[in-house]
């Protein structure tokens, strides 16, 4: 007997059905995950972190150490590292919270000055700006920002910020036990799957496993060379405008690059962040702006035709259309959360997806999965009528 | 030296052994891994899926994407493969014999069904894990790959020389 026609082929994702419980799945994750933000973002933090430091490790376990020391020199010589490197990044953050404090009004003065003379220059453009009143407006905002700022909106941000840090400290705890007991997980999760689907699900789960890991591993590739090119750039930027140091653009680049993981909307805020930059640190900041707009939109384009297809490639990649139209949906359900979080949610969705759809669409396997359980039925009740 | 002194019960090494877990003891017992020691033993078992399969289940199917390789723990197995009319037994396998090695070397598609004569439990082992293994731990790696060479060169010969018919798939 023929099985032609029975047997599923192509991706799981070639039923529109499966695509529309994808993207249902996902907003409904973004709803439960902004309900539950306070273990939704650590464990997302934890699986990402997970994926980061899983190459590490097992470059050690291929030299010959077992998983379990490989964690643990891992775990050592990250909080050797962090040890160093955090008490200088505190002395830091402080030096220049207390230069931001001191330079406020002088800095709220100069992006007020910049606002107004770009408002100024597009109402001399768009006389029907004018006749809104646009600029007199946004001053009078800016001037109350100016002065309610330190005394209401300042200690809003500290306690926004504060109250992360105890959901935050689940991070090291949950990417630990992930990097300890990851194959325990993995086997208690196969154990659930029925013995008709569970070769093929196991097939699926190690290529999309093995896909996701060259993800994170491109991912780490590129910010490091986005980093590197920005950081040269705003550094030499910052040598002929006498603004930001060496140490400062590197800080600055890690922040774009890092950002720039979250599409669209992540390379705009990088973008608006080292136009304040310039703004606040330069007296006349207008070339300095322009120069950095031009450095930024470059290394953009090299990062989408030469870094990316080198590290990432188009491996996860899901349609722009529907990228952008789930970033909005997202933010819609689950507001900051939901941004941040529905393109890894859509990622994992599409993968569950994937296997559900190539799992369920092959008739010849839903029939054995059908005659397993009669058979069960069966062995559970030989002897019950006797 | 080792063996001799657990032989004997009285050393040291003869209580590590009584340590083994039931699961690592039904896998020193399999000749695939009869060459590992405990600590190997206990790298491969957390690679190991187990499985339980009721009477006539099918595990297997002729022409299936082949994944990897079954050991049987418990129960019996029937290999049979398609014929001209319905489909022809090849063998059954006990305890301690394996089926569907093939597949782990090659990732081919199966060449033969394989269905549980009997309630049966199974340990799963399967090429992506079988290739990490090679991979992070090349010794274990080189004991795997030659006793499972031994033993398909082994069902070979003995195919050929007609004693039992060849349970490669």
């Amino acid at each position: 007997m023929s099985l032609k026609g029975v047997k599923a082929r192509g991706s799981g994702l070639d039923q529109p059905l499966v695509w529309l419980g994808v993207i249902a799945g996902t907003l409904l994750a973004v709803f439960l995950c902004d309900w539950m933000w306070w273990i939704s973002i650590p464990l997302v933090v934890s699986v990402v972190l997970y994926y980061i430091a899983l190459p590490m490790i097992e470059f050690m376990e291929r030299k010959g150490l077992d998983h379990d020391k490989a964690l643990w020199i891992f775990i050592l010589l990250l909080t050797a590292l962090l040890f160093f490197l955090v008490p200088a990044l505190l002395s830091w953050i402080t030096a220049q919270v207390y230069l931001v404090q001191d330079k406020l009004p002088e800095i709220l003065g100069r992006i007020s000055k910049a606002v107004a003379m770009g408002l100024a220059a597009l109402e001399s453009r768009f006389p029907w700006l004018q006749d809104a009143e646009m600029g007199a407006k946004m001053n009078t905002k800016i001037l109350l920002l100016k002065e309610r700022f330190i005394e209401e909106s300042l200690p809003n941000v500290a306690v926004y910020a504060l109250h992360w840090v105890p959901c935050m400290l689940l991070v090291p705890y949950l990417t630990f036990f992930f990097l300890k007991d990851a194959h325990l997980f993995k086997k208690l999760l196969m154990r659930g799957i029925p013995n008709a689907f569970f070769e093929k699900v196991l097939l699926l789960f190690h290529r999309i496993d093995g896909q996701i890991k060259k993800y994170f591993r491109g991912l780490m590739a590129m910010t490091f060379l986005d980093t590197v090119t920005l950081s040269a750039g705003l550094w030499i930027l910052g040598l002929k405008f006498g603004v930001f140091g060496f140490f400062p653009s590197i800080f600055l680049a890690l922040m774009c690059a890092v950002l720039s993981w979250i599409p669209f909307i992540g390379s705009i805020i990088g973008c608006l962040i080292i136009v304040l930059v310039c703004v606040v640190q330069s007296a006349d900041p207008g070339w300095l702006v322009f120069w950095a707009l031009v450095l930024f939109g470059s290394v953009r384009l090299l990062d989408d035709f030469i870094y990316t297809p080198l590290t990432i490639g188009r491996s996860l990649s899901v349609h722009p259309l529907i990228t952008v139209l789930m970033i909005f949906a997202g933010g819609f359900v689950g507001g900051v959360t939901g941004l941040l979080l529905v393109m890894p949610l859509l990622g994992v969705a599409k993968v569950l997806g994937e296997i559900f759809g190539q799992v369920w669409f092959d008739a010849r396997l839903r029939a054995r999965f059908h005659l397993s359980k009669q058979l069960r039925l069966r062995a559970a009740r030989e002897g019950l009528f006797s | 030296m080792r063996e001799k002194q657990a032989e004997g019960g009285v050393s040291l090494f003869a209580y590590r052994e009584e340590q083994l877990s039931p699961e690592l003891q039904l896998l020193k017992g399999i000749p695939l891994f009869s060459s590992l020691k405990t600590r190997e033993l206990k790298i491969l078992e957390s690679i190991l899926h187990e499985r339980t399969y009721v009477e006539d289940e099918v595990i297997f199917e002729e022409g299936d994407e082949g994944l990897g390789m079954y050991i049987v723990l418990e129960g019996k197995i029937r290999i049979s493969r398609k014929a001209m009319i319905g489909s022809k037994e090849v063998t059954r396998l006990g305890p301690g014999h394996f089926f569907g090695e093939l597949s782990l070397l090659d990732g081919g598609p199966r060449s033969a069904t394989a269905v549980a004569s009997e309630s049966a439990r199974l340990f799963g082992f399967f090429r992506p894990e079988f290739l990490e293994i090679l991979e992070k731990y090349d010794r274990i790696g080189a004991k795997i790959s030659f006793q499972l060479a031994r033993l398909s060169a082994q069902r070979l010969r003995q195919s050929l020389d007609g004693t039992q018919v060849s349970s490669c798939l």
